[in-house]
């Protein structure tokens, strides 16, 4: 049994009656290539936040995932024909999202456009405030950027994707094991990382 | 009481403890304010990391459903015969040749030439080359310093979920093309096949470049149905191996023989 302070809770950007279907994303997929626009529609929004704060962490740039995200979500449509429901859709889906990460990456052009992008200002917080949270995001994001991609895969599927180990292993085909000593690698080097700024 | 390793802590946070472990060590943190700011400030990344408020009020779907919606890009099949009917009739010979299809590669046969990429043909590969501002089927011979791109073709009952890309030099030199690989300092075993699409003529966005040995080069392509690692195949290589070599047994491998000339 485990216990402690345990399992991460990732908000989902979904509208309360979104969050409140019972569908599983298997039922989903399988409704959605039958032709039902709105099923789709409800997997998008059930994931787009995970996938943008996956995309946006591995590559540092949040309006590069926006576009990665975006490309993710057109890709899977593509699947719809294809797509074996064998209860791992997460893992599927962020298996495509890394995949357009590492084309991103590797092209880069809009590299640092994130630094000239203003943050949405949460509406009760100062100026001083902004900034800090602003300055505080781009040291997260260096970061995880100085991390290896091994370990930088694995982290952000499990602490910005807020998918269980089981999820990551399937997502990276890797033993669950493997996905373990990796996260706390990547979070001791983090910690180190952010204390050293 | 000894300070908790990090380890602990780690796991702790991550919820990995057993319930009276991780009682212990809360009740240390709150006796012991060193140890309650160590697992502070896990706790705080682990929520920098799960959050962006920015990015959590982002809503994708108008985005996603205008590119749905907007007319397809122009297919890579009808820019694949466009080019080759301008182009003379020796390229479009060696354009098709270049498009090698080979059947899925059972337990114990070789490469099984299937055919030019017709209609019925469920896998395939082809390789151009950049000539000026456009993309041209390669011929049999390619510069040493010729940027590649590639289609693919993926289809079937059953299509493949992940692609390989690379090419081995008469020196047993290999150059990754899908995935990347040029950096040295990456650990080829963190480097897994892309992810493959389902469809015919399936382009991979980007020109490749890579400081190529005169000599002969062939491309192999590998469609897989798990995401093998860089590691794996460069393994195979390295023991002298010859493709194709067993990485998914049902894998597809085909093969684009070219001639690279200084």
């Amino acid at each position: 049994m485990t216990s402690g302070v345990s399992s991460s809770q990732v908000p989902t950007s979904a509208a309360p009656a979104e969050v409140c279907d019972q569908r599983t994303d298997d039922e989903l997929m399988s409704e959605a290539r039958a032709g039902v626009d709105a099923a789709f529609d409800l997997l998008v929004r059930r994931h787009q936040a995970a996938v943008l704060r996956v995309a946006a962490r591995y590559l540092g740039d949040a309006e590069l995932a926006h576009d990665v995200a975006q490309t993710t979500f057109v890709q899977l449509f593509g699947w719809l024909p294809r797509y074996q429901p064998r209860g791992k859709f997460r893992a599927f889906l962020m298996r495509v999202a890394l995949r357009q990460c590492a084309m991103a990456a590797r092209t880069r052009s809009a590299a640092r456009r994130r630094e000239d992008a203003a943050p949405v200002a949460d509406a009760g917080a100062t100026p001083a405030e902004v900034a800090l949270e602003r300055e505080r995001r781009r040291q997260l994001d260096r970061a995880l950027t100085a991390l290896s991609p091994k370990l930088r895969a694995v982290v952000v599927l499990r602490h910005c994707g807020g998918m269980s180990y089981d999820e990551v292993a399937a997502a990276m085909d890797l033993p669950v094991g493997t996905v373990k000593s990796r996260v706390f690698a990547a979070l001791a080097k983090l910690r180190d990382a952010l204390e050293g700024t | 009481m000894n300070d908790p390793s990090d380890e602990l802590l780690l796991r702790l946070v991550e919820g990995e403890l057993s319930h009276d472990d991780a009682a212990r060590l809360e009740a240390q943190a709150a006796r012991d304010p060193r140890v309650r700011a160590r697992l502070d400030a896990l706790l705080a990344l682990r929520s920098r990391l799960g959050a962006d408020p920015d990015l959590d009020q982002v809503d994708l779907l108008p985005g996603v459903r205008a590119a749905l919606r907007a007319p397809a890009p122009a297919p890579a099949r009808p820019r694949l015969r466009l080019i080759a009917w301008s182009a003379p009739p020796a390229v479009l010979l060696a354009a098709a040749l270049a498009f090698v299809v080979v059947q899925r590669r059972g337990d114990d046969e070789e490469f099984r030439a299937k055919g030019t990429g017709t209609a019925a043909s469920t896998s395939g590969v082809a390789v151009f080359v950049q000539a000026g501002d456009r993309l041209v089927p390669v011929d049999n011979a390619v510069p040493a310093d010729a940027a590649l791109a590639f289609s693919y073709t993926n289809g079937g009952a059953e299509p493949y979920s992940h692609l390989m890309i690379f090419a081995i030099d008469e020196a047993r030199r290999v150059s990754w093309y899908w995935p990347p690989y040029g950096d040295e300092h990456t650990d080829p075993s963190t480097l897994i096949a892309v992810t493959a699409t389902p469809g015919r003529d399936v382009e991979l966005p980007e020109l490749v470049r890579h400081a190529l040995a005169p000599g002969r080069l062939t491309v192999y392509a590998l469609l897989l149905r798990r995401a093998a690692t860089v590691a794996e195949v460069e393994g195979a290589i390295g023991r002298g191996v010859e493709p194709p070599f067993v990485v998914d047994a049902d894998a597809a491998w085909h093969a684009v023989p070219l001639l690279v000339t200084p």
